[in-house]
């Protein structure tokens, strides 16, 4: 559709204001994390007047820095959350979109519901429920507390994507000889894989960037995700906060973001779905 | 492969959409169910494809109960309205797909795939994803992906229904070509009367879950056995009346016979069967509808009104308003009990 001059200009104002409120914080991380330690001196300067990576190599191998440890957690909690999520949703949200009774719908109430649910609601009976299983201070508890957060959203995501595949096509693909586990196989998993591929992304992200929970139910430094482990940095010696370094590791966390983000969308509009919906205009 | 449906009831909850149905179907043969929507016609189909549970009801083919056997196993090709292609496919991969199924070699199945597209003309779509062929492509791909397993019945679920006009009339020759080269035993259903009677063997004419007619298309048409069918065979509609709304004097001097005061009954013409003549009984013209060769009059007289339909010249110069003359020969008129809708074969005495 072609759009007049005017609502030209008002869509490109809300985009550049969008862009300005979501790039500036992440713009000025990068700015304070480039530049040197010394150089971190009030007033600041917007622009950082000399440029270093050594902020960068001080965080994953100095020692000042926090190691690549904390990076591999965060990637663990990030990938069991992703494949622990997509691969419950699917099957949570199939059989919840397929079959349409009564307490199904009930059920995706509840599910929207619990996913507008917060952390910190989760975590104090999360840690008692841990304490007493055995599952307090392991990875694994991290992961399915993720994995568990992710999914309300996930099975409510899925069940909608799994309506969008007309059942005909899995009865056309049963008279074609497929059994139940082939229809699955070679007719629902290829058409839904767009929609796994947003739910285990988000997911993902959110494991990534968790910071509550390991907060609470990772207590041992080898299992704690950067998230955690930077907060050495405000709660430092002589109540100061390092920006420099804490800026270099959040940038270093931000980069497996972007490039999930980048490959998702690559993804979507190459696979039609929801993408060829919006490249279709 | 002969088709038996024997006592059929399918009940949705209290709904009940097949109402103790039999239906056989000769090897080789083409029925057309034809009905409204909501009659049952498309879950019977269902039963016979295995994904509609019945009630009661056993489905044989030949002499084999098949009624428990899963819808992967009955060997039977399925062509939906809406074509139920796989979207991730090309349309070579779709039609590959059962035989892929059922393990047929690479190049076995390559073969047979050519084949089909040979029978279906759909030779240089092979490559193309569904996305990239028009409506009347994928029906054809539906059709080869149904066909290329070679399956013992061939089940057709309004196939034609989202085509254009003239590609419906087309398809649907093309389908009755192949049905027949193939000697595929075959049920059609279609809500659609003229694409029920141009193709089919039989026509199973279906209302509120049960077969009102089961005859040739010429049968159907000439002769309807219920009301029903007389109503719902046609196009235009046959011209229906209660014998007493009728006047007596008038009804004889159409020729049809005086049911009047003798019985309850419901008698019709079809509009093709009133044909203009000054000496005949007189009404106004309400309506005139040009449908092409024919001209269709709505006439208004004694009261009622009626269809008839005249060839375009024959009505050229008959404006709305005009006052025209009109006769029927007493062995067209149709009669029906009112009660039971069941036709009454009255001689003419």
């Amino acid at each position: 559709m072609e759009l007049t001059r005017r609502q030209s200009i008002v869509r490109w104002t809300l985009i550049a204001f969008g862009l300005f409120y979501a790039l500036v914080p992440v713009l000025w991380v990068l700015a304070i994390a480039v530049r040197p330690r010394n150089a971190f001196t009030f007033p600041l300067p917007l622009i950082p007047t000399e440029f270093t990576f050594s902020n960068l190599r001080e965080i994953l191998t100095g020692s000042d820095g926090i190691g690549w440890l904390p990076y591999v957690n965060a990637a663990i909690y990030g990938l069991g959350a992703a494949v622990v999520t997509g691969v419950i949703a699917l099957l949570g949200g199939y059989a919840l979109g397929r079959y349409d009774t009564r307490y199904g719908r009930a059920l995706l109430l509840v599910f929207l519901a619990l996913s507008l649910l917060p952390d910190a609601a989760r975590i104090v009976p999360l840690f008692l429920l841990y304490i007493h299983t055995g599952m307090y201070d392991t990875r694994i508890g991290v992961i399915l507390a993720y994995a568990a957060g992710s999914l309300p959203l996930g099975i409510w995501l899925m069940a909608a994507i799994i309506r969008q595949i007309p059942i005909r096509l899995e009865q056309a693909a049963r008279i074609d000889g497929a059994g139940p586990f082939t229809v699955a196989r070679r007719i629902v998993l290829p058409l839904a894989r767009p929609g796994v591929i947003v739910v285990g992304t988000l997911a993902f992200v959110s494991g990534w960037n968790a910071f509550s929970l390991p907060l609470i139910l990772a207590q041992s430094p080898n299992i704690q995700p950067y998230t955690v482990v930077l907060q050495k940095y405000i709660v430092a010696e002589q109540s100061t906060v390092n920006w420099t370094l804490l800026s270099a590791g959040s940038l270093i966390g931000l980069v497996p973001v972007l490039l999930v983000f980048g490959f998702l969308q690559r993804r979507l509009l190459a696979q039609g779905g929801l993408g060829a919906a919006v490249r279709a205009r | 492969m002969r088709v038996s449906i024997r006592s059929l009831t399918v009940e949705f909850g209290p709904v009940t959409a097949v109402n103790d149905l039999d239906l056989e179907v000769g090897d080789g043969q083409l029925v057309a169910i034809v009905g409204s929507s909501g009659c049952g016609k498309s879950t019977t189909l269902g039963f016979v494809a295995g994904f509609a549970k019945a009630t009661t009801g056993t489905l044989l083919f030949d002499e084999q109960d098949v009624t428990e056997v899963s819808p992967q196993r009955r060997k039977i090709g399925f062509v939906f309205q809406d074509y139920a292609i796989y979207p991730h496919l090309s349309a070579a991969e779709n039609i590959r797909f059962p035989l892929d199924l059922a393990k047929v070699p690479r190049r076995q199945a390559e073969q047979q795939v050519a084949e089909m597209a040979e029978l279906l003309d759909i030779g240089e779509l092979l490559h193309r994803r569904p996305g990239q062929l028009s409506g009347g492509q994928r029906q054809r791909v539906a059709l080869a992906r149904a066909l290329v397993k070679k399956p013992v019945v061939l089940l057709l679920d309004e196939p034609l229904s989202n085509l254009d006009a003239h590609l419906r009339v087309q398809m649907r020759a093309e389908i009755r070509r192949i049905q027949l080269g193939l000697g595929i035993t075959t049920l059609f259903v279609t809500h659609d009367q003229a694409e029920a009677l141009s193709i089919a063997d039989q026509v199973a004419v279906m209302n509120a879950g049960r077969i009102e007619t089961l005859a040739v298309p010429q049968e159907v048409y000439a002769r309807p056995a219920t009301l029903f069918t007389a109503q719902f065979i046609g196009s235009p509609q046959m011209n229906l009346w209660a014998s007493d709304a009728l006047d007596a004097g008038f009804v004889r001097a159409m020729g049809a016979l005086d049911v009047v005061g003798t019985r309850a009954a419901t008698v019709g013409i079809r509009p093709e069967h009133l044909t203009l003549d000054p000496a005949g009984i007189h009404g106004e013209v309400a309506l005139r509808e040009t449908l092409g060769r024919d001209i269709l009059l709505h006439v208004e007289a004694n009261g009622s009104r009626f269809l008839t339909l005249v060839d375009s010249q024959v009505a050229e110069g008959i404006r709305q308003g005009d006052r025209v003359g009109f006769v029927a020969d007493a062995e067209n008129w149709h009669y029906f009990d009112r009660q039971t809708g069941a036709r009454l074969e009255l001689a003419a005495s």
